[in-house]
């Protein structure tokens, strides 16, 4: 039997098109078509068919296929409005959370390899070594 | 008629790979004849096809909800990409799951077309597409034709004529 692989195909009409297509337009179309994939999975994963979908937002089935086309410019209120129903976060909004600030003065010359060492950074303070501080440890909130 | 399935370089990625079909001798794809036929009515729809087949292969794959199923016979995969409310213009493929799509021709679809089978032209196409199904499924049954990567691909006689199993 002949298992011939597929022959590869460069079209120059198509090459032509693409390159007037901007990276910008080709992210927005990505988007839009990444957003249906994550509402159609969303979906799948209740249980949920497009009808029960129209009927929670009160609207008519063909509108809930032209959103998961990936044609549908969506508006902020509608993905709220789909996230609630479906209990996901298609727009994350979440302030992002202002850590505090911890500083540190030390006199570091003072300090032995060992005491530095120890000094570590985690995820809520940021750690300033001040050379010119006298107190070895003085900490402000 | 002659057929051979080729596999559309600039489409094809790691989400779906996407072939088009020469017939006879012709020196374009369906989908290549499809650009030319369509390009100087309706330019801007076709970038916008051309942006979503390049996004199918390289993101999303060819999700179903993406595509007009039931525009063919019953169980041959032959569909049309989503119109973009307002817009006019119909490509036929021929989908096999996320994996795979055959792009086949199409044309303008005027509003006052109720079904495919009221205008010539979208019905050639159409019918053109579910012909190269049937074949392609002949060829899978006996084995002619295999799935291969995980149905990324199709291997085996890709260049057939149609005559062979009438």
């Amino acid at each position: 039997m002949n298992k011939k692989i597929p022959e590869i195909y460069t079209s120059p009409l198509i090459e032509d098109l693409l390159n007037e297509i901007s990276p910008e337009e080709l992210k927005r179309t990505e988007r839009k078509m990444m957003l249906a994939a994550r509402i159609d999975d969303a979906l799948k994963a209740r249980g949920m068919k497009k009808g029960d979908l129209a009927k929670a937002l009160d609207k008519n089935p063909s509108e809930i296929s032209k959103w998961l086309s990936g044609t549908h410019n969506f508006t902020a209120e509608t993905l709220w409005e789909i996230g609630d129903v479906l209990d996901i976060n298609l727009i994350n909004i979440k302030e992002q959370r202002k850590e505090p600030v911890i500083y540190v003065a030390s006199t570091m010359a003072s300090m032995n390899d060992s005491q530095k060492s120890s000094i570590q950074l985690n995820d809520y303070c940021e750690l300033v070594i001040d050379k010119n501080a006298t107190n070895q440890k003085q900490f402000e909130a | 008629m002659k057929c051979k399935i080729v596999k559309l370089d600039q489409f094809s990625g790691c989400s779906a790979s996407v072939y088009s079909v020469y017939i006879n001798d012709e020196k374009k794809t369906l989908f290549d004849k499809f650009i030319e036929e369509n390009i100087n009515s309706f330019k801007s729809e076709l970038l916008n096809i051309i942006q979503r087949l390049k996004v199918i292969g390289k993101s999303t794959g060819a999700r179903m909800k993406f595509f007009k199923d039931k525009e063919g016979n019953p169980g041959d995969g032959v569909c049309a990409l989503y119109d973009i409310p307002g817009t006019k213009l119909r490509l036929y493929c021929i989908r096999y799951g996320a994996e795979l799509i055959i792009l086949g021709g199409g044309g303008e679809k005027p509003k006052h077309i109720k079904k495919l089978q009221d205008d010539k032209k979208l019905k050639k196409e159409n019918y053109l597409l579910r012909e190269i199904s049937n074949e392609i499924s002949n060829r899978i049954k006996t084995k002619d034709i295999e799935w291969f990567d995980d149905h990324m691909d199709l291997i085996g006689a890709l260049e057939f004529n149609t005559e062979d199993y009438e």
